[in-house]
């Protein structure tokens, strides 16, 4: 488990400060013959600066074993949705069983878990234009389900199916054991259904 | 007339970086960028700042201590301290020795103007961590008298939400209110910090290591 923490490190954090690193070196060479693209380049650095302190937050937050239970999990979501959303007048409603709040989960699987809905999360502050975005997480029969909706623009599921975003989302749902759905159509908005095994 | 800030930080980087976030801003102005609280209450009485923006873990004279040798000086002079990711406990003790509020330093930049410009108008931001703090340290008044230095059902309900990490404006609409509403009630409770903690309560409750 440790490994794949070491991995993400590498792979989010570390990355992102190499191209911190390389901006930072074009920006310096450029600043003198064209402010416009060095001005262009130092946005980028703050956006990637802060992209990489919320990772470094986030992974702190997964590791440590007091935030195990589900109720740590929606309180994250929560914070998240606010500092996202809100400044797009985008109003989020999340929602849990009660039953559910006390169930445990491993190390990765928050990770995996946070990161999907911070991935949707995302993708509706850039794209979709919502005004009210709800989040459920229950337990039927088997299984947990994380469903995200939003009232959105929506997007063609065919033409993006591949984006690294999305493949990601796919990829962590995998690591889950679960099954990842998103439906979406131009104009309806997008609905992504997270169904994963509760032992 | 620009707001007078001075600085407390014993980082370099820090300071120099604060420093040009509030040159940055109209309203604001930096009268001096300190790199320790050991002469506060002279750096008050020459400086006159508006506000003091205080880091939280500073040497020698730490920021906990800084703020209550300020409170001795000036009861109201806005303070509000500087702190990395959720320091919970510095915070609350920030609070019960007089802050009025805090920043995480990841989040300077975008909230360091509308932090001090709040902390100026009288009002005070609170999160989660701090939140489930008080509501562990402070007694719930079982009558209304009681209210003064403890807890109306009103303000636990707003704590509980914000541990429940709901931002100012959810717990505006879960409670039906508006969010100057909830600012207020927030207010209520740091001055209610204030007067529970004079009373020894707490530091108290801290020193026999209770919470």
């Amino acid at each position: 488990m440790r490994n794949n923490i070491a991995k993400d490190l590498h792979d989010e954090i570390g990355s992102t400060l190499t191209s911190i690193k390389i901006l930072s070196e074009v920006s310096g060479k450029s600043i003198d013959r064209d402010s416009g693209k060095a001005r262009a380049f130092l946005e980028k650095i703050s956006e990637q600066s802060a992209a990489a302190q919320q990772g470094i937050s986030d992974i702190v937050w997964a590791v440590k074993p007091e935030n195990d239970k589900l109720e740590n999990m929606v309180i994250r979501m929560r914070e998240y949705a606010a500092q996202t959303l809100e400044s797009k007048n985008v109003r989020t409603d999340i929602h849990i069983d009660a039953q559910l709040l006390g169930t445990g989960l491993s190390m990765q699987q928050r990770r995996d878990f946070f990161l999907i809905y911070k991935e949707a999360v995302n993708n509706i502050a850039k794209y979709a234009g919502a005004t009210l975005v709800t989040v459920d997480i229950r337990a039927e029969g088997h299984s947990l389900h994380l469903r995200i909706r939003d009232n959105g623009a929506g997007f063609d599921t065919a033409r993006s199916r591949s984006t690294s975003g999305l493949r990601n989302m796919r990829s962590r749902a995998e690591a889950l054991g679960g099954t990842l759905e998103i439906n979406s159509s131009a104009g309806e908005g997008t609905a992504i259904h997270l169904r994963i095994p509760l032992t | 007339m620009a707001i007078k800030v001075l600085v407390y930080d014993d980082n370099e980087a820090l300071r120099a970086s604060i420093g040009a976030l509030i040159e940055a801003e109209d309203d604001l102005e930096m009268v001096a960028a300190m790199s320790n609280a050991e002469t506060v209450e002279t750096d008050l009485q020459q400086l006159r700042p508006d506000v003091v923006l205080m880091d939280i873990d500073m040497p020698v004279v730490d920021g906990v201590a800084a703020v209550s040798r300020i409170r001795k000086t000036d009861a109201k002079l806005p303070v509000v301290m500087l702190t990395i990711f959720d320091d919970t406990d510095n915070i609350f003790n920030a609070i019960c020795a007089g802050a009025s509020g805090y920043l995480l330093k990841q989040h300077v930049t975008t909230e360091l103007a509308g932090a001090v410009r709040t902390v100026m108008a009288g009002g005070a931001p609170m999160t989660g961590s701090v939140a489930r703090k008080v509501l562990a340290m402070v007694p719930k008044a079982a009558a209304k008298e009681q209210e003064t230095s403890r807890l109306s059902e009103r303000e636990t309900a707003i704590l509980q939400l914000l541990v429940n990490g709901f931002s100012y404006k959810m717990m505006a609409a879960e409670l039906g209110v508006t969010i100057d509403t909830i600012r207020f009630h927030i207010k209520k409770i740091y001055d209610k910090l204030h007067v529970h903690s004079a009373a020894g309560a707490v530091s108290r409750a801290i020193r026999d290591k209770l919470v």
